[in-house]
Formats: structure tokens, sequence, C-alpha cells
């Protein structure tokens, strides 16, 4: 279904992350979602990439969480924003796991500084022991 | 690369027996381990066509046809590709912070060049503004304006921006430092604003202000390290000129104020100290009015030429001085200063020379080892008056009775003291220099009448050329003129001689 230009749909899922299958759940809806917002393939492919790097956080530290990805249409530019909450034991050296080559646990996957490079927007907010937030986005 | 291929065919032919996420994802971790091993694009696209072109598959698994249309196959090369999309974009992160990087290199280097710069000059004036230029090269192109002393907020004021002095308002109570952002004409301003109180009293205030962006972290940070920097410079400046200040006020008060001419006698002094840094040394000359129309004249040397000497130099002078207005002779007032001795000058010693004039022409004087003076008249030209002689004052040898000289000279005759730093020189023999003292005394046309003080320094000036390796002192004095000569004229030979009475 093409976007209507210049009004605003929100077209919401929620993805809960436990365990590799939560993983690869989320990677399906966001492929799903940045396909149906007219995404380019190369495009997709990274949103794709990145939701599954900040799934595989989730499953990795905070063993289970949520992955929101929300479809906008804001002013005829379809955007992608993701939200992963998890309320496992936060991450200790932000600045760290954000830098090229970490945040990654046994060698899998590119980190979640990858994530942060494919996508327009990225944050991050991290208390310990209280759980990890992360927002991005990205327009088509 | 074999292993890689391998793990490559294996993983993109499950992946095509049954797409999926669970393939993408192994396709995902092959990008990154592709990244890792070395390999680049060109190798990851060879080994992707080379395993389909082995594998056999079917066409609408492979994608045979052009376009962007997703199939399997571009699937697992796009995602296995995406690992070196990531550190692409990441470079271009790197290349920036390193340009941020290379400006604050930049910012601390201007902040280390200032603190060297501030260290060339002593003027607290020429500080400050040294550090102006300073502040604005490490803030990045701000523009800056400092004040010095008490007034410096309400002198700072007059120099800031439009607006500034509204957002700005003045220090808080108890703090040093503020910062301010405005909007004139359109434009959005920045201001930052410190004091630097210094240990003896108010210190530099200084500014800077800014158009568009805020100042940064390390702007601010530069900013309290200048205005630091500025406090310490100024209140040393200001240190050395109040020490400087006092020496020179107390080397001034050794020497007397170069005196008039008096009871028709022309007088002209000269004085190079040759210690550097230093107004005064050990050489000193003096001139004092004595009873019966006379003037007390004395020239003399302590040994050394450093500050110390200047200092038992005060003392010579003051203790000649007081014994010459008691009334004694030249002599009296010699033999009376080397009972001082021990109180005046520790080890050290001096040559001095003590003469009275008369307003008629008639000269006394008593020689402690100081160089013989010059006597010139058109008559003669130059001659040293060799009599008087004795030796040097607290030399620690017990002084037989000082002799004295006594003479009468002509109206228009001049007297030429000096120290021996008019006459010696490194690499020249005394009679040399000496010989040089009478001719450049006796050239024609010699002093002129109310030119005595041209003619004394032209002499000066021609001995010592660059610049003398001692102290130089010098003090002439022209005899009356004829209304001051009475009964009939002086005896006219060289010496002048007459018995002392």
């Amino acid at each position: 279904m093409a976007p209507v230009p210049g009004t605003a749909a929100h077209d919401e899922v929620r993805v809960h992350v436990a365990g590799y299958e939560g993983v690869l759940s989320a990677r399906k809806t966001a492929r799903e979602m940045a396909v149906k917002l007219g995404f380019t393939l190369a495009d997709t492919t990274r949103v794709t990439t990145a939701v599954s790097e900040v799934a595989r956080n989730i499953a990795r530290f905070a063993w289970s969480g949520v992955v929101v990805l929300k479809a906008e249409h804001s002013h005829g530019t379809p955007a992608l924003t993701v939200e992963a909450i998890d309320s496992g034991p936060g991450i200790p050296d932000l600045n760290l796991a954000v830098e090229d080559g970490h945040g990654t646990v046994d060698g899998l996957g590119l980190g979640l500084s990858s994530a942060r490079q494919l996508m327009d927007e990225f944050s991050v907010v991290s208390r310990a022991g209280e759980g990890t937030t992360i927002k991005m986005r990205k327009s088509a | 690369m074999a292993a890689f291929e391998a793990g490559y065919a294996s993983a993109l032919e499950s992946h095509l027996r049954g797409p999926g996420e669970a393939g993408l994802d192994v396709a995902q971790d092959l990008g990154r381990r592709a990244v890792r091993e070395g390999f680049g694009v060109l190798e990851v696209v060879v080994t992707h066509e080379r395993v389909l072109a082995a594998a056999g598959f079917p066409r609408e698994a492979v994608g045979e046809t052009p376009g962007e249309a997703a199939h399997p196959a571009l699937d697992f090369l796009l995602q296995v590709l995406v690992a070196f999309d990531a550190p692409r974009s990441n470079f271009e992160e790197v290349r920036e912070q390193l340009g941020f990087r290379h400006r604050q290199v930049e910012q601390l280097r201007a902040l280390t060049e200032a603190s060297f710069k501030m260290l060339s000059t002593f003027d607290p004036d020429d500080r400050l503004l040294l550090l102006e230029e300073a502040a604005a090269v490490s803030l990045s192109g701000a523009s800056v304006a400092t004040a010095p002393g008490d007034q410096a907020e309400q002198e700072l004021f007059a120099k800031l921006p439009a607006g500034a002095r509204e957002a700005f308002g003045g220090f808080k109570a108890g703090e040093n430092f503020a910062r301010a952002s405005w909007v004139i004409d359109g434009n959005l301003m920045h201001l930052l604003v410190a004091r630097a109180p210094t240990p003896i009293g108010a210190g530099p205030v200084i500014a800077a202000w800014k158009q568009g962006d805020d100042f940064s972290d390390l702007d601010r940070a530069l900013f309290g390290q200048l205005s630091q920097l500025g406090s310490v410079a100024v209140t040393n400046a200001r240190l050395f000129e109040r020490e400087r200040d006092i020496a020179v006020v107390l080397q001034r008060s050794l020497l007397p104020i170069a005196p008039q001419s008096t009871h028709g006698l022309e007088l002209a002094t000269c004085y190079i100290p040759a210690h550097p840094g230093a107004s005064v040394g050990g050489d000193w000359f003096d001139a004092f009015e004595l009873p019966g129309e006379r003037l007390g004249l004395v020239i003399g040397d302590v040994m050394g030429h450093d500050i110390l000497s200047a200092a038992i130099m005060g003392q010579f002078r003051m203790a000649v001085r007081a014994y010459a207005l008691e009334g004694h002779s030249p002599a009296g007032v010699l033999d009376r200063v080397e009972n001082l001795c021990s109180v005046l000058v520790g080890d050290s010693y001096a040559t001095l020379l003590h003469a009275t004039v008369g307003a008629g022409g008639e000269l006394r004087f008593a020689n402690a080892g100081h160089p013989a003076p010059v006597v010139i008249s058109p008559a003669v030209r130059a001659n040293f008056l060799e009599g008087g002689l004795s030796v040097p004052v607290c030399i620690g040898v017990p002084a037989p009775t000082r002799p004295e000289h006594c003479a009468v000279f002509p109206s228009g005759t001049t007297l030429f003291f000096y120290t021996d730093g008019l006459i010696e020189r490194r690499g020249s023999s005394l009679d040399t220099r000496l010989a040089a003292l009478l001719d450049a005394l006796g050239e024609a046309p010699g002093p002129m009448v109310g030119h005595l003080q041209a003619w004394c320094n032209e002499v000066v000036a021609r001995l010592t050329g660059e610049g003398p390796d001692d102290d130089v002192c010098v003090l002439a004095v022209r005899l009356a003129g004829p209304k001051y000569v009475r009964g009939k004229p002086a005896n006219p030979e060289v010496s002048g001689a007459t018995a002392c009475r």
C-alpha cells in the first residue's frame, strides 16, 4: 500500500524479543515495514541490519525486551522509527558500546556502532541496573 | 579465502533453499567476517557469483531479471555487504573528528605560544595586548578586549559590542566568570567575561565575544586559562616595575644632580655606568659650593663596578662632602675619609681626587691614587696635572700626610677630571690611551664658552667608542671669565703651580 503524501499515518508493531527467535522476528518485521514504506532495497537492508543489532543486544544482555517499530509519513516523507526497550543490567560504558568494534558478544553481529551508523538518528539511554532504551530513526 | 568461500557457499545455498531471516542473519555475520579478514567488496561479489554459478539454482531464486526487485540471492548479498557500509560512514565521522581535534590542538598551541610571547616584555600594558592577540587566535577568531586596573570593569564596558553590557550586567558577588548571550539586529551573540584578581590588587578583566555558534567547552576552558595567565603575567610585570622603580630611585639618590655653573665657573659632567641594567656604578663625581666663592670638586672610583660598589660610592661621596663643608683642606678631607675606612667600605678601596677651585682661578687638590687631571688652555692645549699624589684611600696602608698641589690658572682654562674607564681599553696600552686622551682634549678649538657640556660629550664619545668596558665618569670645569679674575692675570705657565697657603 503506497503512503499518502501529506498525511500522518501511524502503523506500529511491537515485537517481543526473548532469545534468538525474537531477533529473527524483529528482522522480519523491520524488513516488511521498510518495504511497505517504500525504502530502497539497500536502505531496507540497512534498517533490517540495525534492528537486528538492537534486538540482538536485548537478547544477549537483557534476555527479554521489546522492539517497537513505527511507520510514519511526515509531510510525505516515509520514515521508520525504532525503539528497543529492555529492563536488563544496562550498558556500563555507553561511549565504548557505540564505538566501532565494540558492543558485540562472541564476535556475533556488527554491534551497536553499526546500528548507529546505518540509521539517520540514534540515541541510547541506559542506567545501570535499570535497563536500556535505544531510539533510532531512518527516512526513506 | 577458500574457507570463507566454503562458508559463503554453504550459507547461501541454505538460504536459497529456504529463504528467511535466519539465513540473512548468517549473511550479516559473513559480512562482518569478510571485513575482519580483510576481504574487499570485490572479493565478496566474485565469491557470490562463483557460488551461484556452481550451484545451479532456479531462476526465481537468483534473479536473472535486472533491476531492484528483491530476490533471495540479492537479499543475501546485500546483507553481507552491509558490513562494508557501516565502516564507510564511520570513516567520515572519524575524519570529522580528526579535523575537530586538529583545531583543538591549534587552539592549545596558540595558548602556549601566548605564554611564551608574554614573557618577552616586562610592561604590564604590553602583556595585556599580547594576551588579547593570543585570546583572539586561540578562541578561533573571536573578538577580544582587556582592561587593566581598578576600574577595569568600567573600562571594559566601553569596548564591548552593542547589547553586551545589558546582557552581561556585571559580575555577581564573589564570582570572577560570567557568560551571556543576546540577539541584536537578528544576530545571536555570545560573550565570555573573566576578571583575574592578583595577589597585589585588582587584576585585568578580559572579554571575548562572537556571533553565531556559542563558545565550545574547550573555548571556555581556554578562556579561563587565558585569564589566569593574564593575572600571573600582569602581577609579575607590576612587581618587576615596582622593584625596578625602587632600584632606580635608590641609585639616583647616590649621585648628585648635575651641578649648575656657579661663581662664573662653567661645569659639565658625564656619567656612563658599565653594569647593564644599573644606572650607577662605583665611579662618582661631586661639586658643591664652599665658603669664599670656592667650589668643591670631587671625582672618585670605588673598586669594582657592580651595585655593591655603587652603594659604597654613595657613602664615600657623603663623607667627602661633609668633611669639605667643615672647612678642611683637600688633604685633610682625604685623611679623615681614611679614618672612616673600616665603617665605609669593608674590604674595598677607592681612588679619589678632591679639589677646590676659587673664582680667581686658584686650584688646590689632593689626589689619592686617581688618574691625573688634565688642564686645557689656549696657550698650552692639554697637559696632565701630576702633583698632589698619594696612595688610594682604604688600601689598608697607614698613609703618611697626603700632599696637595696648588696652582692658579688664567681665565678660560678648563680642568678635566675623569675616571679610568675613559682611558682603559682592552688591547691598548695605557700610554697609548693617555696620549689619545691628551690628543682628544687638546684639539682646537677646545671648549667654547657656554658649550662645555657639548664639548665634554663629544670627547667622551670619541674616547669610549661603542661603549666603555668600565664605568666612565667625567667632571670638567672652565675657570672664571675676566670679571672674576682679581689682580693681575696669573702666570700662564702650563702647571700654574704655586705654593699652597
